[in-house]
């Protein structure tokens, strides 16, 4: 994909009708780390792998899925700063609005907020666009769980099932086969891990960490993260799904 | 000095010097109001509509100045539209009674406003917010305000109960508002009732002759 001299600017159509600067955008966003959204019979769960590219770094940290509010989360995939930006306008949303209207932001209301911020840095040359998608996962007593995936377009859409980053398709096509709706989050947990296990198969070699939050019937319908030994549970248990398929083949 | 300069100082600030009352009974809630708007001891309006529309089940009841009260409707009214539209759905009563407190604190220096708040929504079904002058918020199960709510305090006392009928609820805001009308100078004229509950809004114009008490 050539964008000759309709690349050089966010503020320029080509000749197709395209936006290269918006997809070079969304480009940064594939080649990083897999981030996963899905909605379970009782739940939604978040979840995205993390590389440990140096032994200097401290376990468990570096969060890349943060609390919006206490029913809400996001989380980040691609430029790990460029949505750090986003989720600081996020908080700001949820709170101001909260502030004026006496309700928490519901999530079609706060996606929709943040689609249009991330969707403004996409008409003005003198900035780039964002080179992160965001996901949004929410509890509320009117609308249930909801998913949704902001993109660095500015599209959103809502979903009960979403990836974005390398292992996308690998995601996806897991998606396809087996119906999230019919698990509880506790069961889910070791199938996510699969997933995040089989995005990264070319640097298997390399030590990865698994962050995964969830909102479920079970904790209180608040966004907390999974509690660590269900998330080396399901990572052992998702190793040896994958060692399993792998001799039956 | 002319005929005009003379006559302008004499006319005083158009107020709702007024009665009006909400309280909730079981399904739904009561909303009365008396009719007079006075400038000092002239009488501008003797029909007035003290309860104004803010969504389809919330209303609010102005007293205190009725050019201050009016305007801080106006913008709450807007305020509230939009974000109903976002929303999609009802509005909640604590919305628009947050966007009232916002004013009537942020402005408090400049304004005289006191506003009942009363309406249904469907989270927490009927409710009612107080707003007095300092721009507090309180909710509560019955409210009454306006110079004339100040004749009522032991008729309202003594005859609320929790959980009234319709009909005992009605019987109660007509005769307080009514009792308030006889007793307070700035207040008189007519009595409107609404009633909102989850299905309906029904007005009730209750004219002189029928005042139960006069």
């Amino acid at each position: 994909m050539s964008g000759s001299m309709y690349d050089l600017s966010v503020a320029t159509y080509s000749q197709e009708g395209r936006i290269y600067q918006v997809e070079y955008a969304t480009k940064a966003v594939e080649n990083s780390e897999t981030v996963i959204g899905v909605k379970c019979k009782d739940g939604v769960i978040l979840a995205a792998e993390k590389q440990k590219f140096s032994r200097l770094l401290e376990d468990n940290t570096n969060k890349r899925i943060y609390n919006i509010d206490t029913q809400t989360g996001m989380a980040l995939c691609g430029k790990l700063p460029d949505g750090r930006n986003i989720l600081q306008r996020a908080k700001a949303e949820s709170s101001q609005y909260q502030d004026m209207y006496a309700i928490p932001a519901s999530a079609n209301v706060l996606s929709d907020r943040v689609a249009q911020y991330v969707h403004a840095y996409t008409m003005y040359s003198g900035a780039r666009p964002f080179g992160s998608a965001t996901f949004i996962a929410s509890y509320n007593t009117f609308d249930g769980y909801e998913l949704y995936m902001i993109e660095p377009s500015g599209n959103k859409y809502a979903y009960h099932a979403c990836t974005h980053g390398k292992g996308r398709a690998i995601c996806k096509s897991e998606f396809e086969r087996r119906s999230f709706k019919d698990l509880t989050c506790q069961e889910a947990l070791v199938y996510i891990a699969k997933m995040l296990i089989l995005a990264h198969e070319e640097f298997k070699e390399k030590k990865y960490e698994y962050e995964m939050t969830w909102i479920t019937d079970n904790n209180g319908r608040k966004h907390q993260s999974v509690p660590q030994d269900l998330i080396n549970n399901a990572v052992q248990q998702a190793e040896q799904l994958i060692e399993q398929d792998q001799m039956g083949e | 000095m002319n005929y005009t300069d003379i006559l302008a100082s004499k006319f005083e600030p158009e107020t709702t010097g007024t009665t009006i009352m909400a309280v909730i009974y079981d399904g739904g809630l009561i909303i009365g109001a008396d009719s007079r708007t006075s400038s000092g001891q002239f009488v501008a309006d003797r029909c007035a509509d003290k309860i104004d529309y803010i969504h389809d089940r919330i209303f609010c009841l102005r007293s205190g100045s009725a050019a201050d009260t009016q305007i801080i409707a106006k913008h709450v009214r807007y305020y509230v539209d939009a974000h109903a539209q976002e929303l999609g759905r009802l509005p909640a009563v604590a919305t628009a009674a947050n966007l009232f407190r916002n004013f009537l604190y942020e402005y408090k220096d400049s304004l005289s406003a006191a506003i009942i708040v009363a309406g249904w929504d469907p989270y927490k079904g009927p409710q009612i917010f107080t707003l007095p002058l300092g721009g507090s918020v309180i909710e509560q199960k019955w409210s009454i305000g306006g110079s004339g709510s100040t004749f009522i305090w032991g008729f309202c006392d003594s005859n609320y109960k929790d959980n009234m009928t319709f009909q005992e609820a009605r019987a109660f805001v007509l005769h307080a508002v009514a009792h308030a009308m006889f007793r307070d100078g700035s207040s008189g004229g007519i009595i409107r009732l609404l009633n909102v509950t989850k299905d309906k809004i029904e007005r009730e114009f209750i004219d002189y002759k029928d005042v139960p008490v006069k």
